[in-house]
């Protein structure tokens, strides 16, 4: 649904007004900027996303990384969602941006396994155990290409 | 009283019944409901298809078929099998140098095509971490190959910068035929293979025992992840970079 940015009684006024074909470019462009928000669903830039999809894809891979110019996602298996598995993706995804903050083309990482030899602090668990009780409590939508399943922002 | 009462509430009551039943699906939601979680409108390409770039060298003619014998009848298979033995001591060898871990397979062979496919494969202890395969395939026109024994090999790595405490595994599949010309349609017999392993190769244990065991008390986690990284175009879904699998040590990263 467009939101105007003016209501109707100040849309006459200042299309009434000497200014008016510059002020109806604002009032257009700011109806879209309204659609794109309430249509487009776009994960704003530079977020990373926590995702379960109900059908991991057909990939030898524990979990992937896929990152985009506008965001990082992190798609685990429904069993593979532990602490260890996100804060393990975490730290490559961490490492990944090191060397390449902001990629200009779309990357997939599949991670094919990993070990964990020394555990985060409790504090740093919690942290990921919230994101995970949060993440299976979001309901099911779409996830594009990976089918149904779930997703929650990393940070709220 | 009590009807003065109805009489004032009712239109209020009235609208909103109206409201409730009412299908607008432009209606305002009551603050207290819970925010729609959107689509996440995510892009990628055939998964399926993802692996790290193989190694693969091929000798001799060039062929737009996909590598491999083809599939051929059992009539064909009756009428051109020959009993001889076309692989000669099949075998793999691991090693680690440097930053790299690397598995090499190596067979001879008679037969106008031998084909290789040798993998490596990354562990701590008894946990897969990743393999990564390498094949290679070496054509010698069928006219011109009188009989000759050959070498075919293949030599898959993984990379394991700042990592320790990894074996590395390797393995291969041998592989050797006759065929008069390269395609899945071509006629070919004598198709023979034969597998082989590598004894296990260690990367040694790491200086301050940060593996083998879990230990607390650390803010950040460690641990060894291996992974390999695709770059694609998203309009064509086309890989346009593999990187090689690579297994790194996390633990100086922050949550």
């Amino acid at each position: 649904m467009i939101r105007p940015a003016l209501s109707a009684p100040e849309l006459t006024r200042v299309l009434a007004s000497k200014r008016s074909t510059r002020t109806l470019l604002a009032f257009v462009s700011m109806a879209s900027l309204s659609w794109t928000h309430l249509h487009g669903q776009a994960v704003p830039p530079g977020r990373t996303v926590i995702a379960v999809p109900d059908a991991f894809p057909a990939i030898e891979a524990r979990a992937l990384i896929v990152r985009t110019p506008e965001e990082d996602v992190i798609v685990l298996r429904e069993e593979g969602a532990t602490p260890d598995a996100l804060l393990m993706a975490l730290a490559l995804l961490r490492r990944l941006r090191a060397e390449d903050s902001s990629p200009g083309s779309h990357q997939v990482i599949p991670i094919t396994g990993f070990v964990v030899t020394r555990e985060a602090a409790a504090e740093h668990r919690r942290d990921a155990e919230a994101v995970l009780r949060r993440l299976r409590a979001a309901p099911p939508v779409g996830l594009g290409d990976l089918g149904e399943g779930r997703w929650t922002p990393l940070g709220r | 009283m009590y009807r003065l009462r109805i009489r004032t509430l009712w239109p209020a009551a009235a609208a909103a019944a109206l409201v409730a039943c009412s299908e607008d699906p432009t209606a305002s939601p009551p603050p207290f409901a819970v925010a729609p979680m959107p689509d996440l409108e995510l892009e990628l390409p055939a998964l399926d298809a993802l692996r790290p770039a193989t190694e693969e060298r091929r000798r001799g003619a060039a062929s737009g078929d996909p590598p491999g014998p083809a599939r051929i009848t059992e009539d064909w298979e009756e009428e051109l099998s020959r009993p001889i033995q076309q692989i000669f001591d099949p075998r793999t060898r691991t090693r680690i140098e440097g930053a790299y871990g690397y598995a090499l397979g190596l067979h001879e062979y008679i037969g106008n095509i031998g084909r290789i496919a040798t993998t490596v494969q990354a562990s701590m202890g008894s946990q897969y971490l990743g393999a990564f395969t390498a094949e290679s395939q070496d054509y010698t026109p069928f006219f011109f190959d009188f009989g000759r024994v050959k070498t075919a090999w293949a030599q898959a790595r993984v990379s394991l910068a700042e990592t320790c405490g990894l074996e590395v595994h390797g393995s291969s599949v041998h592989q050797a035929w006759w065929q008069m010309y390269q395609g899945r349609s071509a006629p070919m017999w004598g198709v023979a293979t034969r597998t082989s392993q590598a004894d296990e190769t260690s990367q040694g244990g790491c200086a301050d025992a940060a593996t083998g065991t879990r230990k607390e008390g650390r803010s950040e986690p460690g641990g060894v992840i291996c992974y390999y990284k695709i770059t694609y175009e998203l309009d064509t879904g086309i890989i346009v970079d593999a990187q090689l699998l690579s297994c790194v040590g996390s633990g100086d990263e922050q949550w």
